[in-house]
């Protein structure tokens, strides 16, 4: 779907802010599954991200990705939204975009279909979230990390399908409003 | 859900997601209900979070935000805890949560400054001077005297 560049950008900007105060929505929810679990998080990063990928998938662009993640990490760091990470927030936001960026990048060779690239990009970039997160604040014992990682790959895979199905229907409206 | 490799993925996820949970859970150590597990020297001391002799806490501590709250209610020194239970010799203690998340604090540190806060059926590690809620531990299951 090509969108006009400023229509584009708007967009972008719309996903970054609603990647960044969403996650809250579903806190409670994901509150429930890590207190079941013991591990100390990884289940809302991936719906945060979703609207990265979302983006990335309606507007394009080569590194869109890692764009939209800069300006969310500066939005963060600017709001104090910074976690326990405090000055080192935009780090984890930069991977999450490099590995968005890098799976639309191979989906090209690859041949991904939409929702498999969608579903790809949201799981890794989930990963790389809670991996920038565990060497930077948690440093988990092994036995812990290695479910906390698997747990955050099964989100980003969960909200990856949930963001390709809304990123259908929103191509669906963006074709309908422009009258194709 | 057309896809096949997707399929295979959420597949290969769970079987991932079922390994390291079995290993989760058969290496975690079970510590009782509202108790608090001590570790010094090799000794393990169980301590009832309900019986620890609190004493009123004033001050500000910073949240994730780094916005500052102000904190009121019962507490205790951590260097107070310990010594109730004859620790008076360490240089570094580790508290950790229920959910393994873990921080450190020296004991050059403690300057009147570091608590365990009573909060409902737990406690929290709060350090007044820090900046950061790196060291804001909540639901804190044990500590390690070093």
């Amino acid at each position: 779907m090509k969108v006009s560049k400023l229509t584009g950008l708007n967009f972008m900007a719309l996903c970054c802010i609603l990647g960044l105060f969403t996650k809250k929505l579903i806190n409670p929810f994901a509150n429930i599954i890590t207190e079941v679990l013991h591990i100390p998080g990884g289940v809302s990063t991936g719906f945060s991200i979703m609207f990265l990928v979302i983006a990335k998938e309606i507007v394009g662009g080569k590194s869109s990705g890692t764009l939209m993640a800069m300006v969310q990490g500066l939005l963060a760091l600017a709001l104090g939204r910074v976690g326990s990470m405090g000055m080192l927030m935009p780090i984890a936001y930069i991977a999450t975009g490099i590995s968005i960026d890098f799976i639309y990048y191979i989906a090209k060779y690859m041949k991904f279909t939409q929702m498999e690239r969608m579903v790809f990009a949201n799981a890794l970039a989930a990963l790389m979230a809670s991996l920038v997160a565990h060497i930077l604040v948690f440093q988990l014992p092994m036995s812990v990390m290695g479910l906390y990682f698997v747990v955050s790959l099964l989100s980003g895979t969960c909200f990856g399908m949930l963001g390709s199905y809304l990123a259908v229907r929103l191509n669906i409206a963006l074709n309908i409003s422009k009258g194709v | 859900m057309k896809s096949k490799k997707i399929r295979i993925f959420i597949i290969v996820l769970l079987v991932f997601a079922c390994i390291t949970g079995i290993i989760h859970f058969s290496t975690r150590e079970s510590i009782p209900d509202d108790a608090l597990k001590i570790t010094y020297h090799n000794k393990e001391i169980y301590v009832d979070i309900h019986k620890i002799e609190y004493k009123e806490v004033k001050g500000i501590r910073v949240n994730g935000k780094g916005d500052k709250i102000p904190v009121e209610g019962q507490g205790i020194l951590i260097e107070n805890l310990l010594a109730q239970e004859d620790i008076k010799e360490f240089s570094e203690i580790e508290v950790f949560a229920d959910d393994s998340y873990s921080a450190k604090v020296k004991k050059d540190e403690m300057n009147d400054d570091v608590y365990l806060l009573y909060e409902e059926n737990s406690v929290r590690l709060i350090v007044f001077k820090d900046t950061n809620s790196k060291r804001s531990v909540s639901n804190v299951v044990s500590i390690n005297v070093k």
